[in-house]
């Protein structure tokens, strides 16, 4: 498609004239988006309310609030993320100036999800302006009304030749990814992060994916259960369990499952009521073919909790397995979905060796008081971030790198790090032509005198 | 598969966690230290049989930069190992947040052939320090080197976390089709390109070390003598076979007239009056290589050097003038002892000229002239920037080395490497 070559060509012209390389007009633009997501907040929420039943308030002002945290962040450290950084010297430089810089890298492509659609185009976004880059942003079509949405606002804040928008689904993701980036952003799935990673290699162009997994979440009999569950449910049933990074399922002893499940129950009940499907904080699955396979790994559990659903809807109630086997299907995929599934484990070094045996996941969770037991499971096993003691709300701290390991993905984001990931940080060696003397060791011919230097 | 037994040894040895304590690190980067101390001889044989490596050049380019790059990590490890406390919102302040460096697992580094002792072990030193199992391809191009690190290496370090393969192209895809954890790839393009294809299928994330033509622009007021000497040292420095290399120049005419005759002085100073009867010259590596620089000396006009010999695969430190964008020598990078000079009319043209092109490993600009070095390093894109020398970036540990574009994505040296063979994992404590 010749769209997608013309889209991409304008961009890489526009970065080319070299208007985006002044911190002004970098701010400027971050300064605009900031004027949208205030001056339009209401049809901001109401796209996300319309592709994700969102009703709730607070999940949607935790999206809007990160977005302006990444805005006021980058407008208000971009003169000194992008300064000069000078570098020790060595004995052969130390009359030279010797630094690095980061500088952009050229046309960018981000390519979103459907789960968080605003926050997920907004997070890279900035941090790829940020970085003086032009930008094509693909959001997810899944998530419709959000994309429609951004594709008519960002025109009408940012430069449309830099940033363009572009809308569609897996046809025009493929001619995109047929064209060359400078890097490629994706928030996506494995098999997918596959595809993207195997086309960017076509053109040697760096890529960023945040991809997923089975997060898992290890409670350890030595903790407040009643704060952790609370915990835990939250952060396992916000978005109707359509996070990256909720706690996928547990692992604990058998001698306090029955507790995990009453206590999770308790706090559903303070969270959503006695009537779940009424309750305007619950969510629904976002299409039927996500409520199918969802459902499906239903089949053969035993449900403690839950399992309710209604296809017209897509509504699955919030959902708890217990004594599954780490066989059965619910525990092959990541579940994207509110069904928690409970495996029980001996201790902690088995619950180690569980892990071990799957794939990196994005996130791990430990719910712990055991200093030491935190100390052996998070050092003798991989993931992408840690958090003890809680889940989810790693993300929100803007200081930590964002991102997987192995098949959870490649390459960080948010805060500062987006600007690095979408910066080439070029270095600097600047000498004189002056005391040539100095260099006089290094020329041929050589001589032991030399080498002995 | 015919590795997948060598990969899972080492995976085995990796989930025992044998590799992450800092005095395991250690003692293997000691040994490493040994390595390059006692084999010191043999490596200088080795280089000199692969392409008649000058002694001091090898102790310079492959010795001395790995012992630097050696003693800047043992000196170092232990910071770079602690985690790295971030800022915390106000929300968090009873909370630990920091980011730890984990190591990724058995990763894989392939090396070249043009510096194949240091474009293997200053990689490893950082993949050894940030605690991996490692799986080193040396080039089989560079031969002699190739063997000594196969029967060398193994008797330094841990058999059981570290191994030496040796294979061709078919051995290499093949061990490619095995997991890695990470992939280090110093080379060419086009097989960087099939490596990060091989990666994607099991989504390892690569560092790769390309090349490309790295542009020398020479303005019009500066002491030609310096600049002669420091070029023409970049250029000829292991017969041009050096990723780093000032591949062409960019001056304009009256420029050119001064450089020229500075540049046989320079020549003439290092090699002496017959380059071929220097032992400070090396040769080029190979038959294909030595025909495919030979056949480059047809573009443009020559203006110095010229003659080759086949039999020892010498050819002279050569200057063409005349060259035309479109000549064979402008259309690949190099790799040998032949410096193209263009002749641009301002810096304007030679900015210009740089930025149509693919961004290169590195730019070089040699000016007296402060504004000039300015104008060519805000308007270009590179890997590096060098201002009145050549190559001597390379050497500080504490700048970071990697290419752009098709000159490679990643970067190491130092610190860097240690972060390339490390995981960032984000980690809050409630």
């Amino acid at each position: 498609m010749e769209r997608m070559q013309q889209v991409v060509g304008r961009a890489r012209a526009a970065f080319n004239s070299g208007r985006c390389r002044s911190l002004e007009f970098r701010i400027q633009q971050l300064k605009a988006l900031e004027r949208m997501v205030k001056e339009r907040e209401k049809e901001i929420l109401a796209a996300i309310q319309a592709d994700l039943h969102k009703c709730g308030r607070k999940t949607i002002t935790f999206e809007f609030l990160s977005v302006l945290e990444e805005l006021a962040l980058a407008t208000g450290r971009l003169p000194a993320w992008a300064a000069p950084q000078p570098v020790e010297k060595n004995l052969l430089t130390i009359r030279d100036e010797t630094y690095t810089c980061f500088e952009p890298l050229g046309v960018v492509l981000i390519t979103t999800t459907w789960n968080y659609p605003f926050l997920t185009i907004m997070q890279p976004l900035v941090g790829a302006i940020a970085a003086g880059n032009a930008v094509v942003t693909k959001p997810s079509e899944i998530s419709e009304n959000t994309a429609q949405l951004m594709a008519q606002l960002l025109p009408q804040y940012i430069d449309q030749e830099l940033y363009p928008v572009v809308t569609g689904g897996v046809p025009e993701t493929t001619e995109l990814l047929k064209q060359r980036f400078d890097h490629i952003f994706c928030i996506t799935n494995t098999t997918v992060g596959k595809i993207v990673m195997a086309a960017a290699a076509k053109h040697l162009t760096p890529v960023t994916l945040e991809l997923g997994g089975k997060s898992p979440c290890y409670i350890d009999k030595d903790c407040d259960l009643a704060v952790a569950c609370r915990r835990i449910t939250w952060g396992k049933y916000m978005n109707c369990g359509q996070t990256c990074i909720a706690p996928d399922y547990i692992l604990c002893e058998p001698s306090i499952q029955s507790q995990v499940v009453e206590n999770i129950k308790a706090t559903l009940q303070e969270f959503y009521g006695a009537d779940v499907k009424s309750s305007p904080d619950y969510e629904r699955i976002i299409n039927k073919r996500h409520f199918q396979r969802i459902l499906s790994l239903l089949e053969g559990q035993k449900i403690a909790h839950g399992g309710e659903t209604d296809e017209a809807s897509c509504f699955i109630a919030p959902t708890i397995l217990t004594d599954v086997s780490p066989e059965s299907k619910v525990m092959e995929e990541e579940i994207f979905g509110p069904v928690l599934p409970i495996v029980t484990v001996r201790g902690v070094d088995e619950a180690i060796e569980f892990i071990n045996r799957r794939e990196k996941p994005l996130a791990l969770y430990v719910f712990s008081n055991n200093k030491q037991l935190i100390k052996k499971l998070t050092s003798e096993t991989s993931s992408g971030g840690v958090t003890v003691n809680d889940v989810l709300i790693q993300y929100g701290v803007l200081s930590l790198p964002f991102g997987g390991v192995g098949n959870s993905g490649m390459g960080t984001y948010h805060g500062k790090h987006s600007f690095e990931t979408f910066s080439h940080r070029r270095s600097y060696l600047v000498k004189d032509l002056k005391m040539e003397i100095l260099n006089m060791w290094r020329y041929p011919p050589s001589s032991q005198r030399k080498v002995d230097l | 598969n015919p590795y997948a037994g060598l990969v899972q040894h080492l995976r085995t040895s990796w989930l025992s966690r044998k590799t992450w304590p800092m005095q395991y690190r250690v003692a293997q980067l000691e040994a490493l230290g040994r390595f390059l101390e006692e084999e010191e001889e043999e490596i200088l044989e080795a280089t000199t049989l692969d392409m008649g490596k000058p002694h001091f050049e090898t102790q310079l380019s492959e010795i001395f930069v790995c012992r630097s790059e050696l003693n800047h990590t043992l000196n170092n490890l232990s910071t770079w190992m602690k985690d790295k406390h971030v800022e915390k919102n106000w929300a968090m302040q009873l909370d630990s947040a920091f980011i730890r460096k984990d190591p990724y697992g058995v990763v894989l580094i392939i090396g070249p052939w043009n510096y194949p002792i240091n474009l293997i072990l200053v990689p490893l030193i950082g993949a050894i320090a940030a605690g991996n199992c490692v799986v080193v391809k040396p080039s089989e191009v560079s031969k002699n080197v190739e063997r000594l690190m196969a029967e060398a290496l193994p008797k330094y370090l841990d058999k059981d976390c570290f191994a030496v393969v040796t294979a061709g192209v078919e051995g290499t895809t093949r061990l490619l089709e095995n997991k890695f954890d990470y992939i280090f790839y110093t080379g060419s393009p086009s097989v960087g390109r099939v490596v990060m294809r091989a990666a994607a299928e099991h989504l390892t994330p690569v560092t790769l070390e390309l090349g490309g033509k790295n542009p020398c622009y020479v303005s019009d007021t500066c002491d030609v003598q310096n600049v002669a000497r420091r070029l023409a040292w970049g250029r000829f420095f292991n017969a041009g076979q050096t990723c780093l290399a000032p591949d062409y120049v960019l001056c304009s005419l009256e420029v050119r007239e001064q450089l020229l005759p500075a540049l046989r002085e320079a020549i003439h100073e290092f090699y002496g009056p017959e380059p071929r009867e220097s032992s400070s010259f090396a040769r080029i590596i190979g038959d294909r290589h030595f025909q495919r620089v030979r056949a480059l000396l047809s573009s443009g006009r020559l203006a110095l050097g010229g003659q080759t010999e086949a039999g020892t695969r010498y050819i002279a430190p050569t200057v063409l003038v005349d060259v035309q964008e479109d000549d064979p020598v402008m259309k690949e990078e190099i790799f040998g002892p032949i410096l193209p000079i263009l002749t641009v009319k301002s810096v304007e043209e030679a900015i210009a000229f740089i930025n149509a092109r693919e961004r290169p490993l590195a730019i070089y600009v040699f000016s007296s002239h402060k504004q000039v070095v300015n104008q060519v390093l805000e308007r270009t894109s590179s890997g590096g920037f060098c201002a009145n020398d050549t190559l001597m970036h390379f050497t500080l540990t504490s700048l970071p080395f990697g290419g752009i574009g098709q000159s490679g994505l990643g970067r190491y040296h130092g610190r860097f490497t240690f972060d390339t063979f490390s995981h960032p994992r984000a980690t809050l404590l409630r």
